[in-house]
């Protein structure tokens, strides 16, 4: 296991989660010279799939995320926001299989370590000659309220409405450039990029970071679903990324409109051109088959997130049914899930298939 | 030994040859890349001349390296549609740029 993707000297990307992991998220963790930025921190859990509730094996993988979420977003320079669903979103209120309430939210955001360094950023608007700049020790990217769904809007509005403490600064993405200048590392929020495959969506913003001194960059598309738009490979293209952590087809949604399928083919393998390392997770590995499926479609298994780092993705929620067939026991639930986690000591698990993969998350515990 | 720039070019001609002919949408792509080309060479040799390439050389290098591909890509762009030929040289582009970035260390 690497435990981190380096790129050039001065990148490390560690993703945190995502459904390779065993959860729905598409977490990061980034670290540039001592600048670190966390990435939408959330963790969540279909309540239902294939007929079934979560299973305890799942409830544990996600309380333990959860929690080193939790611990990182203390350390975390920079935390952004790409939308606000759940699995990318801490909701400020009581979820059950998001172990979400507005005391996480607020430590999720608004509480950084008071070590952590002060950072100056200069920010710069797309268009626009003025910058301006900010100098904190949490500087939050986030997705603004425009052009989000009604559910969104919803919860996007504590985090807007938040009364800031001193130390943190809150800075719409939807196009912005932030840039440190001592550490040459620029962090560019893409705007404009469709949610998915349904307009009635909205927007999300797409994450680009750059080590300006020596152009080494990378994309994290968040919720690109495919990607099903034209206009996401052309943002993408435009970066030229050297490695792009890509969020697949949701082919496993009863609701998936199948005659994209080959514009989606289409546009994986223009960011496959222009990509040096692609990784395809979440919404594509909530299918049971997806690795058949790219060794049909592409030629090649594109890995995914867990696979980056190479551990073995375990797909949790894509083998639900198996899992309650194989481990009927129901003595470990939502709440007893939260409460065997603990910072202090490593979570072990009782089941080999996610054992690897609590065993890396314990680790964040060190950091 | 061949120049950053007779490398470039090099690369970029055998791809479009590839399938036997340069067309003149190829060859305007190609010059105009060469002509973007033309800053980085003057601040690479700059940068060489006490023969170690500063931290803030190095982040003026890959700005130009970003605009170079940023034009192409965008003149690529310019009628909507970008076709196999000027896709094929857009890609051998980024390799070269990248082949560059790792040279200069």
């Amino acid at each position: 296991m690497k435990e981190s993707i380096r790129l050039g000297k001065s990148l490390e990307i560690m993703p945190i989660a995502s459904e390779s992991f065993g959860v729905r998220s598409s977490a990061f963790f980034i670290n540039s010279q001592g600048i670190s930025i966390l990435v939408d921190p959330s963790v969540s859990l279909a309540p239902r799939r294939k007929g079934c509730p979560p299973h305890p094996i799942e409830l544990l993988t996600a309380a333990l995320t959860r929690k080193v979420l939790l611990h990182l977003s203390k350390k975390a320079n920079v935390v952004i926001v790409s939308h606000y669903h759940g699995d990318h979103y801490t909701i400020p209120w009581k979820r059950f299989y998001e172990y979400s309430d507005y005391s996480i939210f607020e430590q999720t955001y608004f509480e950084p370590s008071e070590s952590i360094q002060t950072i100056s950023w200069e920010v710069q608007s797309p268009g626009k000659e003025k910058k301006y700049f900010h100098n904190t020790s949490r500087l939050i990217i986030a997705k603004s309220i425009n052009r989000v769904s009604w559910n969104q809007k919803k919860r996007a509005k504590a985090f807007w409405e938040y009364s800031l403490p001193k130390n943190v600064v809150r800075s719409e993405g939807d196009g912005n450039t932030f840039y440190q200048e001592d550490y040459g590392l620029k962090i560019e929020s893409i705007g404009g990029i469709p949610h998915g495959c349904d307009s009635k969506r909205g927007n999300i913003a797409m994450t680009r970071i750059i080590d300006e001194k020596t152009g080494n960059n990378i994309i994290l598309s968040s919720d690109v679903e495919g990607p099903c738009d034209p206009f996401v490979v052309e943002k993408i293209q435009e970066a030229y990324p050297e490695i792009v952590f890509l969020d697949g087809p949701a082919f496993y949604h009863p609701k998936f409109e199948h005659h994209l399928e080959d514009q989606i083919i289409q546009n994986v393998k223009a960011i496959m051109d222009i990509g040096d390392q692609i990784y395809i997770d979440h919404h594509f590995n909530r299918s049971s088959d997806r690795d058949e499926y790219c060794k049909e479609k592409y030629g090649i298994v594109i890995p995914d997130f867990a696979r980056a780092i190479g551990l073995e993705s375990i797909n949790l929620e894509s083998k639900r049914k198996e899992l309650w067939n194989t481990y009927p026991s129901k003595e470990i639930d939502a709440r007893k899930a939260w409460g065997l986690v603990s910072t202090s000591s490593p979570l072990v698990s009782s089941f080999d298939l996610n054992a690897k993969v609590l065993k890396y998350l314990n680790k964040f515990f060190q950091y | 030994m061949t120049s950053a720039r007779d490398k470039l070019w090099d690369n970029l001609i055998e791809t479009a040859f590839k399938d036997g002919e340069i067309t003149k949408e190829e060859e305007i792509l190609i010059k105009r890349i060469m002509n973007s080309f033309e800053a980085y060479e003057q601040a690479l040799k700059e940068a060489l001349e006490d023969k170690k390439i500063t931290l803030e050389e190095k982040q003026k290098l890959s700005h130009l390296r970003e605009k170079i591909w940023k034009d192409a890509y965008a003149y690529a762009q310019l009628d909507h549609a970008i076709t196999i030929d000027e896709h094929d040289i857009l890609i051998k582009l980024v390799k070269s740029l990248r082949d560059l970035a790792k040279e200069e260390g």
